[in-house]
């Protein structure tokens, strides 16, 4: 079954309610699950964030199925609720921040600045701390471009899992022409941070 | 402007082109690669992770009466007119066994299985030497006449019939016609 009739066909489901909307939610989370997860783990650099968003996003498109009119792609649509919750996650983030920066949470924090030390584990890569190899070095490199500019690194990692630049470009919600721009400048910006490792490349 | 240098370094990132690990380009993008490969495992983006969220997904939406708890009770109601259906059923196979444990549980208490009414009576039992004795004792005790033979597996005892031990006969269940001077109880054991 075509993509879009595929998805037309879930958005029915999903409206219909009871059973069917079970099976339409079901057939659509199994679909654009696993890209909601890459994207969201990578905007929010933990995985148990991604998964709240992940599961957000489809629970926003049950709660709004009956004002989807088809439009645009059900695809499209879904990744507009994306973007939008994680710029709700973001300002929502901000607030708690702020929230907690003004107000002391313990005596031992007097200063408010305890929720900054102990923010949540973000991926990190886990390296061999006795013999730092090459590939450590690329690894460290990737996970601290994917900490400093998260939108690059999740291009990158759409490139490596073997989407192409079309696909790519529907992901980042950019032109063909300009998502191969994007990836040029993506080189440019990961190989600042993978200069120690072209020099231990080199003298191998 | 995109450099001729930057699509290939794309296209070796793709693995859009083969990578022959020679050049400096194809060294450092392979051991990118494997970076990337490496960080996105830990995003464990495994199918067993996505249907653990969407079990997740299905909870909430239950919880949140988004889907309705109808649509989750038609499913067990499928599977409890099942399951009914097959309970019944293997009540049903438990009664006749029951049945006919209840009527071979009879021979283990030496009660008797009637194959013929007349002359000839054969009797199924578990052990058909305990059993002639009871009836040939019996048979003593009121003096009646009889000869007992044995036949392969099969003991035959002929009885002349008088009242008394036609009367003793009948109380062991026995149908015998009226008519008949004598009786034949072949004993068999059981199976």
């Amino acid at each position: 079954m075509n993509d879009e009739i595929e998805d037309n066909f879930c958005i029915e489901l999903v409206k219909a309610g009871n059973k069917k909307r079970d099976q339409g939610i079901s057939i659509l989370y199994r679909k654009y699950a696993k890209d909601l997860r890459r994207f969201f783990s990578y905007k929010c650099g933990n995985i148990s964030d991604a998964d709240d968003l992940v599961q957000e996003v489809f629970i926003k498109v049950v709660r709004s199925c009956e004002t989807y009119r088809g439009d645009s792609t059900l695809k499209s649509w879904l990744w507009q609720i994306a973007r939008n919750s994680f710029t709700d996650y973001v300002r929502h983030k901000k607030i708690n921040a702020t929230d907690q920066a003004i107000r002391p949470t313990s005596d031992s924090d007097e200063d408010g600045w305890e929720f900054l030390e102990n923010k949540e584990p973000s991926l990190q890569v886990n390296y061999h701390e006795t013999k730092d190899t090459i590939q450590d070095c690329f690894s460290r490199g990737y996970s601290n471009f994917a900490k400093s500019d998260p939108d690059r690194a999740y291009a990158l990692s759409l490139l490596v899992n073997g989407y192409d630049s079309k696909k790519i470009a529907g992901f980042l919600n950019r032109t063909e022409g300009a998502t191969r721009e994007y990836l040029s400048q993506c080189r440019k910006k990961i190989e600042e941070f993978l200069l120690p490792c072209k020099e231990l490349l080199a003298t191998e | 402007m995109q450099k001729n240098d930057d699509q290939e370094w794309i296209n070796l990132l793709g693995e859009k082109i083969a990578n022959q690990n020679k050049t400096d380009l194809e060294m450092s993008t392979k051991k990118l690669r494997q970076a990337i490969k490496g960080y996105d495992d830990q995003l464990n983006l495994s199918p067993e992770a996505i249907e653990l969220g969407l079990q997740k997904l299905k909870f909430r939406l239950r919880k949140e009466g988004l889907t309705s708890r109808f649509s989750n009770l038609s499913i067990d109601f499928e599977f409890k007119q099942w399951a009914v259906a097959a309970s019944l059923f293997m009540g049903l196979g438990m009664l006749l066994q029951a049945g006919l444990d209840n009527q071979f549980s009879n021979i283990g208490q030496e009660e008797m299985i009637y194959r013929g009414v007349g002359k000839e009576v054969i009797q199924i039992v578990n052990n058909p030497r305990a059993y002639l004795d009871e009836i040939v004792s019996n048979l003593n005790d009121l003096s009646s006449n009889y000869s007992v033979k044995r036949l392969n597996d099969e003991i035959i005892l002929e009885i002349t019939l008088d009242e008394k031990t036609r009367s003793f006969l009948q109380s062991k269940r026995m149908e015998i016609n009226q008519q008949e001077k004598t009786v034949i109880i072949k004993i068999q054991k059981s199976k």
